[in-house]
């Protein structure tokens, strides 16, 4: 292992090959996955900043009854804007910015299979915020929460623009994550290092396909709903009005058939980023990686079967229920795997580096432990229906979403900063940060269960006094300041190591997997001699990495003669060579797409006319994309 | 810290020959690519017939009071020429193979004039149509249906002439033909697609 990249013979040639542009035509045109991956991460973190703002207006609205910080519009813009940005704008393109960064050099790759895809989504993905969020400004933001039931969101209730926003926005989102999912899953199926067959792939990357294949099936969903409320609302169908012959329950239907998988979506990543902390800092390998694996493709498959449960207060026959009941009891039983396996791997491990990372993965387990009890109380009937809409609800899937994805991306940052910066983060902040963050987060969200159990509805913009929910709330409000003052601590972090941490070299935390491989940060070709693995955790193996005799197809890879980005491909299974792809590299076209569909998508707002003229623009910008390299039109 | 070292199980195999850029098949990326695309439509397309069946369930009539069901011969004859539209391509395919391109100059024009064929006609028997796609649910689901099955063939369409002008330019061959494999992947997927949205449209209402 080389400790600086310019000491391998190839690496002048091979890093003119992949060199990106730099400055503003650099920002619309470099394809190169570590810097698409970091922008995604990067963008996502701004959403998810301005989330955490909305959250703490919220809160100061809701710290003493009857106050009037803001109009009760306005604060109806803000849940919808705080839960729609964490949902859709944090956490799917944040850890599909990290898996961007992360799958090639987990899988010994030098780039994904279809480079100019991810950035085309990128663009998709900024355009559809950056829209949102100036609706917010304007005082125009969707304002029906972000499940967006109709006939409350159809045209007859909500004639504004606030909705059109969301249905057109949503749906465009999508598009990006869709393309990032397909992305996603050709690399890991096809770009493998060779001999890192599928029982030897980081339990990160499994993660990831399980994921990616998740939204694949699980996000047409959500596009087609939001499609048919779209027509309904610039067309005058009536997919969800109940006087024509449609069914607003549809809308529930194929939301949560897309919902339910949508936080299996989010925690699966989580998990793989915790799998990957934790044998590392336990100095042992994951205990029962077979079980794990199954367990991710179990709850990957059973997250599809337990839409319903959010619907047992709308009247569903309660056969039906009783299916959905047991299926989502079930869901239980492979996380406990999951749980068991990270328990025993410290168990039988070390906890003497009781690093930041590591504390954020502790956390986790302990936070999810949580959410999960309260989760099988709420997949229980008759207690469902009491909670039912009631802040219980709320702290229930905070518990998920924050202490199941939020903590294990803070993780993940203090794991992997090392590797996208080459510094260090502080140690000393980040103990701070994961401190105050986690008392922050219990005060606010633990209460929440009582004055859930109190009868407090969710989404209620005040309350009267002495109903005795007064005391909760503030406490509520007081560790939201807390968290934010935490999230400040880690921002600062980032801004001063950024710069001016502890170099960290190629592995500083003695890493096994191959992303510890290459240099930090890693140079645009990834790795100058691909690796070939010959274990579960090639870096701890003696033998795991490397080759006994260069094959001739190593030689040509690392002297790119013609000017080629070239990576290996391998056989889905048993990741044997089998040839070698040749990539794309920067192109203005991914940008110019993104801005022809948003004509499309932004347009129908205004007039469906303008739909047809963004496809036939989009069709342009596809053509031009593809058209062969060198034969002119 | 380093766990016990495992033996390795099987070096992996790379051929002493040098490695091949060009890959068709499921060697290809750019294969996967187009599968998985068919998997987020088809995804899409059962919803849409998940959907009208949902919404027929709750409905008294169906059709609704009022409207005929629809007419049965043009959209079969329609139908009929969409499943054969790829067939001549998946037939030129092979002799490409050979690096012999000449059979898929002709078949790709023949295939998309069948395909042509099944849009002029559809177009047709909706512009007769006397429910709209705002007169009820049910006219909103055929129309959509109908739209997002004509949108398909349209892209079907578009994609296939640009085939064909690379074709003419002499772009495929033997080692190069993935981009007509993506495009057959596609249009199968849209040519049977579009036989469960017939069936749900054409035949379901008349039961």
């Amino acid at each position: 292992m080389n400790q600086r990249a310019e000491a391998h013979p190839s690496h002048e040639r091979l890093s003119r090959v992949w060199d990106s542009p730099k400055g503003i035509w650099g920002f619309m045109t470099a394809v190169n996955h570590r810097t698409v991956g970091l922008r995604f991460m990067i963008t996502a973190f701004i959403f998810f900043i301005l989330a955490g703002l909305e959250a703490v207006v919220m809160r100061v609205q809701l710290a003493l009854p009857q106050l009037g910080v803001v109009s009760p519009d306005f604060y109806n813009q803000t849940f919808t804007m705080h839960g729609s940005t964490m949902m859709f704008l944090f956490v799917v393109p944040f850890v599909e910015g990290l898996a961007i960064y992360l799958v090639p050099l987990m899988v010994g790759a030098r780039e994904m299979a279809f480079p100019r895809l991810n950035l085309f989504g990128y663009w998709v993905f900024l355009i559809a915020g950056v829209t949102l969020y100036v609706a917010y400004l304007l005082g125009m933001a969707p304002d029906s929460g972000w499940y967006n039931y109709p006939p409350l969101t159809g045209p007859g209730f909500r004639p504004g623009a606030g909705i059109d926003f969301w249905v057109t926005m949503i749906t465009f989102l999508e598009v990006s994550a869709l393309v990032a999912a397909v992305e996603i899953i050709v690399t890991i199926l096809k770009m493998r290092a060779p001999g890192m067959s599928l029982n030897r792939m980081p339990v990160f990357v499994w993660t990831m396909l399980i994921t990616a294949l998740m939204i694949v099936i699980a996000m047409p969903a959500l596009v087609l709903t939001s499609l048919m409320l779209a027509l309904d609302r610039f067309t005058g169908t009536h997919f969800f009005n109940i006087a024509a012959g449609g069914d607003p329950f549809l809308w529930q239907h194929l939301f949560w058939f897309f919902g339910h998988p949508d936080v299996y979506i989010m925690l699966l990543p989580a998990v793989g980023v915790v799998s990957m902390i934790i044998p590392v800092f336990a100095q042992r390998a994951l205990a029962a990686y077979t079980l794990v694996v199954a367990s991710i493709v179990i709850i990957g498959t059973l997250s599809f079967g337990v839409w319903v449960h959010h619907m047992y207060t709308v009247g569903i026959a309660l056969v039906g229920l009783n299916f959905f009941a047991a299926a989502s009891m079930l869901i239980t039983i492979p996380s406990a795997i999951q749980i068991f396996s990270w328990i025993s791997t410290i168990w039988n491990g070390s906890l003497e580096r009781l690093t930041t990372a590591m504390l954020f993965a502790i956390g986790f387990i302990a936070l999810f432990i949580l959410g999960g009890i309260t989760g099988i109380m709420i997949a229980a009937v008759p207690f469902n229906w009491q909670v039912h809409d009631t802040y219980f609800i709320v702290a229930h899937f905070h518990y998920v979403l924050v202490g199941g994805v939020v903590l294990p991306i803070f993780a993940s940052v203090y794991f992997w900063f090392p590797k996208f910066t080459g510094r260090m983060l502080n140690e000393r902040l980040g103990r701070w940060h994961f401190w105050l963050f986690v008392i922050g987060f219990n005060a606010t969200f633990f209460l929440m269960h009582l004055t859930g159990l109190e009868g407090m509805p969710r989404r209620v913009y005040t309350y009267l006094p002495g109903l005795g929910w007064d005391w909760l709330n503030l406490l509520s409000t007081l560790g939201t300041f807390l968290m934010a003052f935490s999230v400040v601590l880690f921002l600062v972090n980032v801004a001063v190591s950024w710069r001016g941490g502890t170099e960290a070299g190629p592995d500083p935390w003695r890493g096994g997997s191959l992303e510890w491989a290459t240099t930090s940060p890693p140079p645009n070709y990834n790795f100058a001699d691909v690796p070939v693995v010959r274990g579960r955790d090639p870096l701890w193996e003696s033998a795991g990495i490397g080759m006994d005799t260069r094959p001739p197809w190593l030689e040509e890879l690392s002297d790119p003669s013609d000017e080629l980005r070239e990576s290996i491909t391998t056989s889905v299974v048993s990741a044997d060579a089998e040839g070698r792809a040749v990539l794309p590299g920067p192109s203005p076209w991914p940008m110019w797409l993104a801005l022809a569909l948003s004509v499309a998508f932004i347009g129908a707002m205004w007039t469906t006319a303008l739909v047809p003229v963004g496809l036939a623009l989009a069709f342009l910008a596809l053509l031009a994309w593809h058209w062969p390299a060198g034969e002119g039109p | 810290m380093t766990p016990p070292p495992r033996p390795p199980e099987h070096a992996p195999v790379a051929g002493e020959h040098s490695l091949p850029r060009q890959l068709t098949g499921f060697q290809s990326p750019i294969v996967w690519g187009a599968i998985l695309l068919v998997v987020i439509e088809a995804t899409i397309a059962s919803l849409f017939v998940v959907s009208y069946f949902y919404l027929r369930l709750g409905a008294p009539e169906w059709p609704p009071a009022g409207t005929a069901p629809p007419e049965l011969l043009e959209p079969t004859v329609a139908q009929l020429l969409l499943l054969l539209s790829p067939v001549p391509v998946w037939v030129a395919l092979r002799p490409l193979a050979r690096d012999r391109a000449g059979p898929l100059l002709w078949a790709l024009p023949l295939g998309l004039l069948l395909a042509f064929l099944y849009l002029a006609l559809q177009v047709r028997s909706y512009l007769d149509r006397e429910d709209l796609w705002n007169t009820h649910a049910y006219g909103s689901l055929n129309w959509s249906m109908g739209g997002y099955a004509g949108l398909h063939v349209v892209t079907v369409l578009l994609a296939g002439s640009v085939i064909w002008a690379l074709a003419k330019r002499g772009h495929f061959g033997a080692r190069r033909h993935t981009g007509v494999q993506a495009l057959l992947v596609y249009w199968i997927f849209v040519a049977v697609s579009s036989l469960f949205f017939y069936a749900t449209q054409y035949l379901a209402p008349r039961i």
